[in-house]
């Protein structure tokens, strides 16, 4: 099993597409700190006009914290796309050259063929999640310097003491980990019912669309089935900043993004270990 | 006698109301080239893809090393080496990566050496680093067949391995293949639509036509008992013409031609034809014979079809 593993992550890493994801998330974190760097006084100081008047804020508002706390607020929104970019592809794209034919004629069972690409698919996500949380948050405090957190949301202001701060972040990179992981494993269940790579990216990224545009609409219709979709929970990231902790609200957008990897994989499973390769 | 190292029982495969290979019975013996001949759509790959648990059957077994292919698949996976179709490999990677990574999956970890050694073997020596995206058809023909041999399996299986080579690549693979058998022993079944390629290559054949086996043996065998295209090139040709018109053979003339003229006959119906000019008198330049496989292959595949 190690073997197969081993072998999916070569293939990953031989891939130029791989790292599409590692370049994009770089280039965006990158200019986002170098904005900030240059005009992000002027950018909180709007931000917090209104504030302003009730509240005087002291120290270093503008630090590593909130530059990685804004990066992720804008970023999530990309990663599945970057996600998707490989994972969609780790069935279809060989079934697409027709390797899959070499690869299932080998003396490994399918299902083992399928964890091994599963997981290599789950470690290329941490990866880039881990990417992502260097960058944000490692350089963001080497640039900027540590502080409290000031999160501003729409009906409350709340403020994180500097050293309460770095659990939730790593708290935050796991649960958008897992949020993730639902994606891969999303793009992998599509990737093993087509032969071609671009239709379970597309379709991927077109349901977090839809699931997301249905979850942002306030029409009663909805109502009932937004804790039922994925994209509901994969921002309870965001809860991790919250004082104090909604923690049962955590726990059960958690079992729901687990009960969908499950429900996922379970059908991927059984498309891929009983398909016909006919192409 | 040893048991067949390949054998097929009442092998079915259905797609809802249409019947791909039906019923299919087969055996293929130990060290063979064994021909699997057929038009296409008659239902080879179909069955190719059965033997490499590629496609589920829908009734029938599959033995392989004495050993049921379902229950042992992972025993019996380890001795194959295929080529389907295409060779298949990742583009972006060398010659040797996509050995390597085949090698690998058969839990094996050549030497750079070994893998010099099959590169040389299949003619890609001083290619092996390049990325196969740069590869011609012929080249890639040849390093499928690298792969397919990577794990030193027993059994070959090659799909219509020459479509799209051209006639030096041909030549070259039919060397190989013959290597294969001669020099490693293997056991190939390659499958083709093309009679004369098999009849090459091949000590064993059967026909499929409609998923179903037309005819199964030794190839020498099945050929010779054909009708053959007897060429009679005479010196006086309308004398000739005349004396087979007026001759038990006048039945089996397909066609009088301007210098020659051709009969329908068995193989073993030469010496008495022979027999019969010379009686005659009639001097001849040449009698020599072809096959008439396409005749041979039409008539029994369209019969079955």
């Amino acid at each position: 099993m190690f073997n197969l593993i081993g072998i999916e992550l070569f293939k990953i890493t031989t891939k130029p597409r791989s790292y599409l994801g590692f370049l994009a998330i770089t280039l965006i974190i990158l200019l986002i700190q170098f904005a900030f760097y240059m005009d992000g006084k002027q950018y909180l100081d709007f931000i917090f006009q209104s504030l302003q008047n009730s509240f005087q804020i002291e120290g270093n508002i503008m630090n590593g914290s909130l530059i990685c706390f804004i990066i992720l607020q804008m970023l999530i929104v990309q990663m599945p796309l970057l996600v998707a970019l490989v994972t969609g592809d780790l069935v279809s794209g060989e079934a697409s050259s027709g390797t899959i034919r070499m690869l299932l004629s080998k003396p490994y069972s399918r299902a083992q063929i399928l964890w091994a690409k599963y997981i290599a698919g789950s470690i290329y996500t941490f990866a880039l999640i881990a990417w992502l949380g260097l960058l944000a948050l490692g350089l963001g405090l080497l640039i900027f310097g540590r502080g409290d957190l000031v999160v501003l949301k729409s009906d409350e202001l709340v403020i994180l003491r500097a050293d309460d701060v770095l659990w939730r972040f790593i708290a935050a990179f796991f649960v958008a980990f897992l949020s993730l992981s639902v994606v891969s494993t999303f793009s992998l269940m599509l990737s093993c019912f087509t032969d071609n790579s671009i239709t379970p990216i597309v379709a991927s990224m077109s349901v977090i669309i839809i699931f997301t545009i249905i979850g942002t609409l306030d029409v009663p219709l909805f109502d009932m089935i937004k804790p039922m979709l994925f994209t509901t929970h994969m921002i309870i990231w965001r809860n991790l900043f919250d004082n104090p902790l909604p923690t049962d609200q955590i726990i059960k957008s958690l079992l729901v993004l687990v009960l969908h990897i499950v429900v996922f994989l379970s059908i991927a499973f059984r498309h891929f270990t009983r398909k016909d390769i006919q192409n | 006698m040893p048991s067949p190292i390949i054998s097929i029982r009442h092998l079915s495969k259905k797609y809802g109301q249409f019947t791909a290979v039906n019923d299919l019975n087969l055996d293929i013996e130990a060290g063979e080239v064994f021909g699997f001949l057929g038009p296409n759509g008659a239902g080879k790959s179909t069955t190719l893809r059965m033997l490499l648990t590629l496609i589920q059957p829908t009734a029938g077994e599959i033995f392989i090393l004495d050993k049921n292919l379902q229950k042992h698949r992972r025993d019996i996976m380890g001795q194959i080496g295929s080529i389907i179709e295409k060779p298949d490999f990742h583009l972006y990677l060398s010659a040797i990566n996509n050995l390597k990574i085949q090698a690998r999956l058969c839990g094996l970890h050549p030497s750079d050496k070994e893998l010099h050694e099959l590169i040389e073997m299949v003619g890609l020596k001083g290619r092996e680093r390049d990325k196969v995206k740069t590869y011609s058809h012929g080249m890639k023909q040849r390093l499928g067949l690298a792969q397919a041999l990577v794990h030193n399996p027993q059994i070959v299986i090659l799909d219509e391995p020459t479509t799209g080579l051209d006639p030096q690549g041909i030549i070259d693979l039919r060397v190989l293949i013959l290597r294969l058998k001669n020099e490693m022993k293997k056991t190939v079944l390659l499958s083709s639509h093309i009679l004369s390629e098999i009849e090459i290559i091949a000590d064993s054949m059967t026909i499929i036509a409609g998923g179903k086996a037309v005819v199964q043996g030794k190839v020498k065998e099945l050929l010779s008992n054909e009708d053959l295209i007897i060429i009679v090139e005479p010196e006086n040709m309308p004398a000739c013409a005349q004396a087979l018109q007026n001759s038990m053979w006048h039945k089996r003339i397909s066609l009088v031609g301007e210098t020659n003229i051709e009969l329908k006959l068995s193989k073993g119906e030469i010496p008495e034809l022979n027999a019969f000019l010379s009686e005659k008198e009639l001097k001849t330049y040449s009698v020599s014979y072809k096959r008439t496989l396409e005749d041979y292959f039409l008539k029994l595949t369209n019969h079955h079809v």
